[in-house]
């Protein structure tokens, strides 16, 4: 097994991990799959599942080097920041006006703080890590977040949910 | 939600934008995409409903659109 999540993550994650950092983590994840094998029930096979265990752990450690030293308060400071300095073109600018109303008026604090947070490309495992909870608990603190905004979008600015455009989407 | 790292130079505006647009009551969280992700791409995940919501959600999240494709390579490695 280790032999095999080495291979997996070495294909993966390529020079991102010195060769010792790569053991600790095949070590991390073996003692996780060992801690976890109650669980498995046979859903996939059993190498898939465990690849899926290792490939979390790297992907956890990666974005914990990248995003570790900055706290939610930064995040969040950022985030509103980014929001509040951009600017649009005269055509936009009513658009972001709103977005920037809605994100203010509409939403919880826990919610406005997530999406801040958020917007400030904190990714959702770190402010998770954070917050002490699951990236599954922030997902849905977010998901909250944008139901509200698009029913406060809907129905205060009267802007129909077809005019939402998604940028960069295929 | 777009990650810093897949976003570029997008806007904020544009990614909540962008989140909205793909905003709806039925969603999967993190925690249950994580869950399917390995049967899923096992092709073990057959119930068509399960299979558009694991879709939506990659397109949605692009930390866990990131996951899969980084489980994909790896798996691929033992081709």
């Amino acid at each position: 097994m280790r032999i095999y999540l080495r291979k997996a993550l070495g294909k993966s994650f390529g020079g991102k991990f010195s060769d010792g950092d790569l053991e600790d983590l095949i070590q991390d994840s073996l003692l996780r799959i060992h801690a976890g094998l109650g669980k498995f029930q046979g859903q996939c096979r059993f190498t898939t599942w465990a690849t899926a265990v290792a490939v979390n752990c790297a992907l956890s450690e990666l974005r914990r080097r990248r995003h570790g030293t900055v706290s939610l308060d930064e995040a969040v400071e950022q985030g509103h920041v980014a929001l509040a300095e951009e600017t649009a073109e005269a055509a936009r600018e009513v658009e972001l006006a709103r977005l920037r109303q809605g994100i203010a008026e509409a939403l919880t604090e826990r919610q406005r703080e997530a999406t801040l947070a958020r917007l400030s490309g904190l990714p959702l495992m770190e402010i998770a890590r954070r917050l002490d909870t699951t990236q599954g608990a922030v997902y849905k603190v977010l998901h909250d977040a944008r139901l509200r905004l698009k029913t406060y979008l809907e129905t205060e600015c009267d802007v129909s949910a077809a005019s939402f455009a998604i940028p960069g989407s295929p | 939600m777009t990650d810093s790292s897949d976003s570029g130079s997008q806007k904020s505006s544009q990614a909540v934008q962008g989140w909205l647009a793909l905003t709806r009551e039925d969603e999967l969280d993190c925690d249950q995409f994580a869950e399917l992700l390995a049967p899923w791409l096992d092709q073990r995940v057959t119930d068509p409903r399960l299979l558009e919501l694991l879709e939506h959600h990659s397109r949605l999240c692009a930390e866990c659109e990131e996951e899969a494709h980084l489980l994909r390579t790896a798996l691929a490695a033992d081709d």
